[in-house]
C-alpha cells in the first residue's frame, strides 16, 4: 500500500510537472532567432534592437527562398537587428497582426519596426535586396519622427547646434508653440553635427555645419516647413494650417 | 382684312383636316426633338464621366460583370484585401488616390439599402509612408481635381472629390436618397445588424447609386458582414487626365488574377447607344420628311382643289398669280411654325420625363431644338406645299367658274 | 369701248366640243345696257369670260378702250380686272368662310387699299344694299337674296367701268330678281357699261339692247 501511495504521488507530481512544463511555453531561447512575434517586439525594444517581423501565410518555396535571404543579410547585420517569423493564421499572434494591420499585407512581407516602435519599413520579402533591409535602420531622431508622425502628430524638429541655448528667442517660439498646441505638436532637438543622424538629416537637407534649422514634419510623412535661422510664431502658425487643408 | 387674315380664316374652316395635317406635323416634329434632347444629355453625361473619371481606373475581381461605373462594387464577387497594399507597396507611378471599396446589403425599418466600406485616406497615406526609403516630402501638387481655396473641406466636398480623409470606425455617410428615407440628420445614431454608427454627414445629391448607399469604414463593414479582408472593387483615380495605357497593363502583371478596366471601356457602351440615337435621329427625319411630305402635298392639293371656285372669284376679282401662290405659301407657312412649336413643346416634354427612363441621365429643356423644330416644320411644309401653290396659281379661272 | 374682234372659241362639255364662240364679232359702246341671250350651254358664260379677260381666246382679238386685252401680261390683265371690270356671278361666289364686310373688303384689298379705307367704303356699300345690320354674317347665315346683294356689293367695291354679269337673276326669287335688275339699271345710269348675261326673256328686256347668240356668233336681236 505504501509502494502504490509513493508511485501514485511521483506519478502525480511528473503529471504536475509535465503539464508546468508544457504550459508555460517554451523559454526563449538565447539564440539570434527569437519565436513569439508578440514577445519579440517587447524583447527588442527594451534592448534598444531593430526587428524584422517576417510575416508569412503558407511554407512554399518563394516564402523558403525568401526566408533563407532574409537569415542571410540578419547575420551580417549582427547585434544592430533581430528577427522573428509571423505566421498568419497563428492565433497567439492575432494582436499583432491587427495591430500592424498585418493581414491586409501580400505575404511573405518584411516589416521592420524601429524600437520605439515606428514602423521604418514595409515591403515584399521576394527579391528585397540587402540596402533596403539596411536602410530600415534608423537613428533615434529619425524614429522619434517617425513615431511621432505615425501617431498623426505634428512633429517639430529643432535641429540647433550646441550654442543654442533655452534663452534663444527661436527656442522660446518653438516652446510657446508647442504649449498652445500641445496635444499635436512634438518638439524633437537634434545636434546637426551628431554624425549617428547625419544620413537622415542629409535627406531633410540640413548641414551639419548648420546651426539653426527648424523643420515642421506631419502625417503620413510630409515636409510642411523648413525654417533657416530664427523663426516666427507666425511662420510656424501658417505652416500648421497647410497640415489641415492637405 | 389682311392677305393673313384671309390664311388664319380659312385655315379653321375645316377644322378636321387642319388637325390631321397639325397633329402629323407636331408628332414629327415631336419624335425628332425629343430624340435629339436626349441624345444631347446623354452625350453630355458621357464626357462629363470622362472628364471627371477619364483617369480612374477599375479593379474588379475577375469573374465580376460590369454594368455601370457607379455600382461596379454592388456585384458579389470578391477580391484580397491586399491587392490594395500589393498597390502601394509597388513602385508604379500614377496611382495616386486609391479607393478600395466593399458593400453588404443591410436592412433598416423594413428597407433594405446598401452598406459600403470605404478606407479614408489618411489610412492609406499611412501605410504607404510606412515603406520607408523615401524621405519626408513636400506635399505633392496634383491634390484629385478640386481648387486648393477651401482650408478644410468639409466631409461632403471630400466625398464629391471621392477621396474622405479621417473616417471613425463607427462613423457612417448617409446618402441622400438614405437620408430622405429614414428622416436622418448629422449627429443621430442610426442601428445596422447590430451595431451602431453616429451619423456624421449627409451627402449631396449625386445623381447615381451613391444616393442610396451608406457609407462606413471598411473593417467595420466587413466585420458586419461576416467576412475577412475582402473588397469587392478598387477604384484608382489618377491625378492627371492622361491614363497610360501602360499602367492598366503594369497593374494586370500586378494583380493578374483580377480584371482591370478603364472608364471608355464601361462608357463605351454608352457612346454606343448614343451614336445610335443619332443615327435613329437622322434617319426619323427622314421619314418625317418623306411622310411628313408627302401627306402634307396631299392635303394642299386637295385644298386647292376644293377651293377652285373661290380662287377663280378671287382671280375675277384681280388677284394675280403671285397673290394666289402666296395665299397658300402662307398657309403653308402658318401650319409649319404652329406644328413647329407645338412639336418643339411636345418634344421636349417628352424627353424630360422619358430621359431618365430610357438613357439614365437627367434631360432639361433645349432652347435652340425650337429653331431646329421651326425650321424642319416650316421647310418641310413650305416643300411640299410649293407644287401644289404653283397649281392654285397657274389655275386657269375660267374652268374653276365654270357652270355644270 | 369694248370690242371682240373674230374670236373663236371651243370647250368641251361632257365629252363633247361644243363650239362657244365662232368668227364673232361685237362691239359695245360706253354706257350701254346689253342684255346676250341664247339657250342654255350656247356658251353664254364663255362668252362673258373672254370679255372678262379670264378665258384667252384661240383667235381673235378683244380690245377694251382700244388696248388688246389678251397681248398684255397676265398680271396686266388682273390689274384690269382690279380696277376696271366688276363680275356678277349666278351662284355668287362668296368667300363661305369671310363675313359679308370681309368678303366686300377682298376686293378692295387686292386693290391695295389700306384696312381702314377698306372698312369705310365696303359698310358704305353694304349699307347701300340694305346690309348694314349683317357685316358680320358669313353667306350661310344670309338668305340668297342677301348674298347676291353681298356679291353686288363686292362687285362695286372698286368702281369698274364694265359690269360683266352671268344670269345674276338665275337664283332668285321674283321679288329680288326685281331689286337686282333695278340696281344694275341704277349702277348703268352712273355711266357704267353694263353686260348681262341671261336666258330669262323679262329680265332681258329691262335691258336697252339684246343680242343673241347663235352657232357661235352674236347676233342683234331684233
Amino acid at each position: 500500500m505504501r509502494k502504490n501511495s509513493v508511485a501514485a504521488l511521483a506519478s502525480f507530481a511528473a503529471l504536475a510537472a509535465w503539464i508546468t512544463a508544457c504550459c508555460s511555453g517554451a523559454e526563449p531561447t538565447p539564440d539570434a532567432k527569437p519565436s513569439g512575434g508578440a514577445a519579440a517586439v517587447q524583447q527588442t525594444a527594451a534592448a534598444n534592437k531593430h526587428l524584422y517581423i517576417f510575416y508569412y501565410s503558407k511554407e512554399d518555396e518563394m516564402t523558403q527562398t525568401a526566408r533563407k535571404s532574409l537569415e542571410a543579410v540578419m547575420a551580417k547585420m549582427g547585434d544592430a537587428a533581430q528577427w522573428v517569423a509571423v505566421q498568419k493564421d497563428d492565433p497567439a499572434e492575432k494582436a499583432l497582426a491587427e495591430k500592424l494591420q498585418l493581414q491586409t499585407f501580400p505575404t511573405p512581407l518584411i516589416l521592420a519596426l524601429a524600437p520605439n516602435g515606428a514602423v521604418t519599413m514595409v515591403g515584399s520579402a521576394v527579391d528585397m535586396p540587402e540596402e533596403k533591409l539596411r536602410s530600415a535602420i534608423a537613428g533615434p531622431c529619425e524614429q522619434k519622427c517617425l513615431k511621432t508622425v505615425q501617431d498623426k502628430k505634428v512633429a517639430l524638429l529643432c535641429a540647433y547646434d550646441k550654442n543654442v541655448t533655452a534663452e534663444d528667442p527661436t527656442v522660446k517660439v518653438v516652446s510657446d508653440f508647442q504649449a498652445a498646441n500641445a496635444k499635436r505638436v512634438v518638439v524633437i532637438r537634434v545636434d546637426p553635427s551628431d554624425p549617428a543622424e547625419a544620413r537622415f538629416l542629409k535627406q531633410l537637407g540640413i548641414d551639419s555645419k548648420s546651426s539653426l534649422t527648424t523643420i515642421m514634419l506631419a502625417p503620413p510623412k510630409v515636409l510642411l516647413g523648413k525654417f533657416n535661422g530664427p523663426v516666427a510664431k507666425t511662420s510656424l502658425v501658417e505652416a500648421l494650417k497647410s497640415a489641415d487643408s492637405g | 382684312m389682311q392677305l393673313r387674315t384671309l390664311v388664319w380664316r380659312e385655315l379653321f374652316e375645316r377644322k378636321n383636316q387642319l388637325a390631321t395635317n397639325f397633329i402629323a406635323i407636331l408628332l414629327g416634329v415631336s419624335v425628332i426633338v425629343s430624340v435629339r434632347n436626349i441624345t444631347v444629355y446623354s452625350e453630355k453625361a458621357v464626357a462629363r464621366e470622362l472628364d471627371a473619371l477619364g483617369a480612374n481606373v477599375l479593379i474588379l475581381p475577375k469573374s465580376a460583370s460590369l454594368q455601370t461605373y457607379y455600382s461596379a462594387d454592388m456585384q458579389t464577387e470578391e477580391l484580397p484585401e491586399e491587392y490594395v497594399a500589393r498597390l502601394i507597396l509597388s513602385d508604379l507611378q500614377g496611382l495616386d488616390n486609391l479607393f478600395p471599396k466593399f458593400s453588404t446589403q443591410v436592412s433598416m425599418g423594413g428597407k433594405k439599402f446598401t452598406l459600403t466600406g470605404i478606407l479614408p485616406q489618411d489610412e492609406l497615406k499611412a501605410k504607404a509612408a510606412w515603406k520607408g526609403g523615401d524621405v519626408f516630402a513636400r506635399p505633392p501638387l496634383c491634390v484629385g481635381d478640386a481648387a486648393p481655396a477651401e482650408p478644410t473641406p468639409t466631409k461632403e466636398t471630400q466625398f464629391r472629390r471621392r477621396a474622405i480623409q479621417k473616417l471613425d470606425k463607427a462613423e457612417a455617410l448617409v446618402g441622400s436618397e438614405v437620408g430622405a428615407a429614414l428622416k436622418l440628420k448629422p449627429g443621430d445614431t442610426l442601428q445596422l445588424e447590430g451595431q451602431t454608427f453616429s451619423v456624421s454627414t449627409l451627402l449631396p445629391e449625386t445623381g447615381t447609386v451613391d444616393d442610396s448607399r451608406i457609407f462606413a469604414h471598411l473593417h467595420t463593414v466587413q466585420q458586419l458582414a461576416g467576412k475577412g479582408p475582402v473588397l469587392n472593387a478598387i477604384e484608382v483615380v489618377g491625378c492627371c487626365k492622361e491614363i497610360s495605357k501602360g499602367l492598366v497593363q503594369k497593374i494586370n502583371t500586378l494583380l493578374p488574377d483580377a480584371k482591370v478596366v478603364t472608364i471608355t471601356q464601361i462608357v463605351e457602351t454608352q457612346i454606343k447607344t448614343n451614336l445610335m440615337m443619332a443615327q435613329l435621329s437622322w434617319l426619323f427625319l427622314g421619314i418625317i420628311v418623306v411622310v411628313g411630305g408627302a401627306s402634307m402635298a396631299n392635303y394642299m392639293y386637295a385644298n386647292v382643289y376644293e377651293r377652285r371656285r373661290e380662287i377663280g372669284t378671287l382671280m375675277a376679282l384681280g388677284a394675280g398669280s403671285g397673290i394666289v401662290l402666296r395665299i397658300f405659301l402662307l398657309k403653308a407657312l402658318l401650319l409649319g411654325l404652329g406644328g413647329g412649336i407645338a412639336g418643339y413643346a411636345l418634344g421636349t416634354l417628352l424627353a424630360v420625363l422619358l430621359g431618365p427612363r430610357i438613357a439614365g441621365v437627367a434631360v432639361l429643356p433645349l432652347p435652340w431644338l425650337l429653331l431646329l423644330a421651326v425650321g424642319v416644320a416650316v421647310a418641310i411644309s413650305l416643300a411640299a406645299s410649293y407644287f401644289p401653290a404653283r397649281r392654285a396659281a397657274r389655275m386657269d379661272p375660267s374652268t374653276a367658274l365654270r357652270e355644270t | 369701248m369694248l370690242k371682240m374682234e373674230a374670236v373663236s372659241k371651243d370647250y368641251v362639255l361632257r365629252g363633247k366640243t361644243i363650239k362657244a364662240l365662232d368668227d364673232a364679232d361685237l362691239q359695245i359702246e360706253r354706257g350701254e345696257f346689253i342684255a346676250v341671250v341664247g339657250p342654255s350651254g350656247s356658251g353664254k358664260s364663255t362668252l362673258l369670260l373672254v370679255l372678262g379677260g379670264m378665258l384667252s381666246p384661240a383667235k381673235g382679238r378683244v380690245l377694251i378702250d382700244g388696248r388688246s386685252l389678251y397681248d398684255l401680261q397676265p398680271e396686266q390683265r388682273a390689274s384690269v380686272r382690279k380696277t376696271t371690270i366688276g363680275f356678277v356671278f349666278q351662284t355668287f361666289n362668296l368667300v363661305p368662310y369671310l363675313t359679308a364686310l370681309e368678303n366686300v373688303e377682298v376686293s378692295l384689298l387686292l386693290a391695295g387699299a389700306d384696312e381702314r379705307r377698306q372698312k369705310e367704303r365696303a359698310t358704305v356699300l353694304l349699307e347701300r344694299m340694305g346690309l348694314g345690320d349683317r357685316l358680320d354674317h358669313k353667306p350661310a347665315e344670309l338668305s340668297v337674296g342677301q348674298q347676291q346683294r353681298v356679291a353686288l356689293a363686292r362687285m362695286l367695291a372698286n368702281d369698274p367701268q364694265v359690269i360683266l354679269a352671268d344670269e345674276p337673276t338665275g337664283n332668285l326669287d321674283p321679288e329680288t330678281a326685281q331689286a337686282v335688275l333695278s340696281f344694275l339699271e341704277e349702277v348703268n345710269k352712273e355711266g357704267r357699261t353694263v353686260i348681262m348675261v341671261t336666258h330669262d326673256p323679262q329680265a332681258a328686256a329691262r335691258a336697252k339692247r339684246t343680242l343673241r347668240l347663235k352657232d357661235g356668233k352674236v347676233l342683234a336681236d331684233a
